[in-house]
């Protein structure tokens, strides 16, 4: 025969639910507690640090730090200086030493800061530009002289081109 | 012995009687008309005893207090609380209550019988009341429940069990792990026991297995030789093994 458990009390004690209700709201306690602790605990370092760190500016006072503006000239001074950087007179001298029947200069540009010279010239034939480059070009081991573009003139003015050359830093810089 | 108060205190009610054990103390026991006066005189002893002090009280019931029967397999119940609600329903007639009874299920499963145990609701009520005075009870169980118990985990091996008290004698009877027979018997003596664990034996065709008749212990059960006793039982008993 099998042993045999009889307890009326049992049954009527609370369901299993209950318990467990019971047992999620003892946990939820703890961590509430938990935090609560860890919460004060952050509390108080910070009481510390403030503590300490208003304590210490009491005695030495920290000096306001300096802060140091760029002058007003040197963004103009800065440009001269690029300027001067580049060997612009060769390039100049080049375009006065060649001449091309039929390709005029109209304008020039110089910018400093892309080191190159932008020249606006107007010509009759395509064959008198492409000399004018050619010529520009004589003697330098890499084509300095490039066209940009060139557009057919109106109302018999002739043709136009525009032409750039790069520039090398200025000797001695 | 001042470790005594932390111990339980043992009630036993009959018909008849009740017993009240105290740690510490003397058993002390009375003869009563009623159920309601037994318990009455047990509350009172343990007040008088433990007046500044409560500790957890088992009550164990008479085999005519609580009376087991087999509930049988109820084919589509589901779950232990509707098979429990049947078994109350069943109880007065199956159990020889008359009235309405509380019932306890033990190890209910959907499929087989089921030993059930029932108790009278007027007395379950009165021992409920009592937890204004003494507390609410720790255990309210069947006495012969604990006489059963105590003889298995002594090592006594058998398949029929008679549990002779004062007022009533309980049979329980199965085999291995099943329980095929459990009724309550008016009281009678140990030879019409033996008798009656016979005829059981017969109408559950366990006749050849191993019987045992167990007492609760009263002083004519001490004159019979090769007596087994059983002290861990709340109150003592005694038990005889029987072909």
């Amino acid at each position: 025969m099998r042993r045999i458990e009889v307890n009326f009390v049992e049954a009527s004690r609370p369901p299993m639910l209950l318990w467990a209700a019971a047992l999620v709201l003892c946990l939820v306690a703890v961590a509430a507690l938990c935090f609560a602790w860890s919460e004060q605990r952050e509390l108080n370092r910070l009481r510390t640090t403030v503590a300490v760190s208003s304590s210490s500016s009491q005695q030495a006072p920290v000096p306001a730090q300096e802060v140091v503006l760029p002058p007003l000239y040197e963004a103009s001074a800065r440009r001269m200086l690029a300027e001067r950087s580049v060997d612009w007179p060769r390039g100049l001298s080049a375009l006065e030493q060649v001449r091309v029947d039929g390709v005029q200069i109209v304008g020039f540009e110089v910018s400093a800061a892309q080191q190159r010279i932008r020249v606006e010239v107007r010509f009759t034939e395509l064959k008198r530009l492409l000399e004018y480059v050619r010529e520009l070009n004589q003697g330098e081991p890499q084509a300095r002289w490039e066209i940009e573009h060139t557009s057919q003139g109106r109302d018999g003015e002739g043709a136009k081109a525009a032409i750039f050359g790069r520039l090398e830093a200025a000797p001695g810089r | 012995m001042w470790w005594a108060g932390s111990l339980p205190i043992h009630v036993y009610l009959g018909q008849g009687e009740a017993r009240v054990a105290i740690p510490g103390r003397a058993d002390v026991w009375t003869q009563v008309k009623a159920v309601s006066q037994a318990w009455d005189w047990a509350v009172e002893s343990i007040r008088s005893e433990t007046a500044f002090r409560r500790r957890p009280v088992h009550v164990w019931l008479s085999g005519s207090l609580a009376r087991p029967f087999m509930l049988p397999e109820l084919p589509g119940v589901r779950s232990s609380a509707e098979a429990r609600k049947i078994a109350e329903s069943l109880a007065p007639e199956e159990a020889g209550l008359g009235g309405a009874c509380v019932v306890h299920l033990d190890r209910w499963r959907s499929q087989g019988a089921t030993l059930a145990t029932a108790v009278a609701l007027d007395v379950w009520e009165m021992l409920v009341a009592s937890r204004e005075s003494i507390g609410p009870p720790q255990s309210v169980s069947p006495w012969w429940c604990a006489a059963a118990s105590q003889a298995l985990a002594q090592g006594l091996r058998f398949e029929l069990l008679a549990v002779r008290e004062a007022d009533a004698i309980t049979v329980l009877g199965g085999k291995g792990e099943t329980l095929d027979v459990a009724g309550s018997f008016a009281s009678m003596d140990r030879a019409e026991a033996m008798k009656l664990l016979s005829r059981v034996a017969l109408s559950a065709a366990l006749e050849g297995q191993s019987g045992m008749v167990a007492s609760l212990a009263i002083a004519p059960a001490r004159e019979i030789a090769n007596l087994i006793e059983l002290p861990s039982v709340p109150f003592g008993a005694m038990a005889e093994l029987c072909a």
